[in-house]
């Protein structure tokens, strides 16, 4: 990590900018062990109330460290049910990242962010066919395979 | 450290920044060496 990932400008400028980072020791306890570390590098993404709205072992360069962030923040939205916030950190991803490995799970949480706010199911139809399309081996096209039935 | 990342390094500091700015933490647990 100290190698390729947190030299890198982009990814430290959107770190300084939207996060807090936080470094700290593989040792460094209690809050090793109460993180669930068993090995690094490890990520977690954090609210202010202490609590995990992401997680990931092993290594991972700039351009899927900082999409990987854009989740756990957008998952820490999710929580707080704000839906617009959700959507706009996803579609971050998509416009930013779109060969990253966690741009199908963007695709996944967009529809979902847009089901929750509009309650219309149709959302959850569409983002299925747009990972069909685009990322039709991906585990997120799998699955969203139960809303293949909706009409 | 090779690193433009303004790193905190303490968990509380962290925190305290989180609170006050609204800001999420992503903490990199590391090997030193």
């Amino acid at each position: 990590m100290d190698a390729v990932t947190y030299p890198d400008p982009e990814l430290a400028a959107f770190f300084n900018r939207e996060v807090v980072p936080l470094r700290l020791a593989f040792d460094d306890q209690p809050l090793a062990e109460r993180m669930h570390l068993r090995f690094t590098p490890y990520f977690l993404l954090l609210d202010a109330q202490e609590r995990l709205h992401r997680r990931e072992l092993g290594f991972l360069p700039p351009g899927e460290l900082i999409p990987w962030t854009l989740l756990g923040l957008t998952a820490a939205a999710m929580y707080d049910r704000d839906w617009d916030q959700a959507q706009r950190l996803g579609q971050r991803v998509l416009d930013q990242y779109p060969s990253s490995f966690a741009a199908p799970e963007a695709v996944f949480l967009r529809g979902i962010n847009r089901f929750l706010a509009s309650q219309d199911r149709r959302h959850l139809k569409e983002l299925l066919e747009v990972l069909t399309e685009r990322y039709p081996r991906s585990i997120w096209t799998l699955k969203a395979q139960p809303w293949a039935k909706l009409k | 450290m090779n690193s433009n990342v303004a790193w905190e390094t303490d968990w509380n500091a962290a925190l305290a920044r989180a609170r006050g700015e609204g800001l999420r933490i992503l903490l990199s647990f590391h090997k030193p060496g």
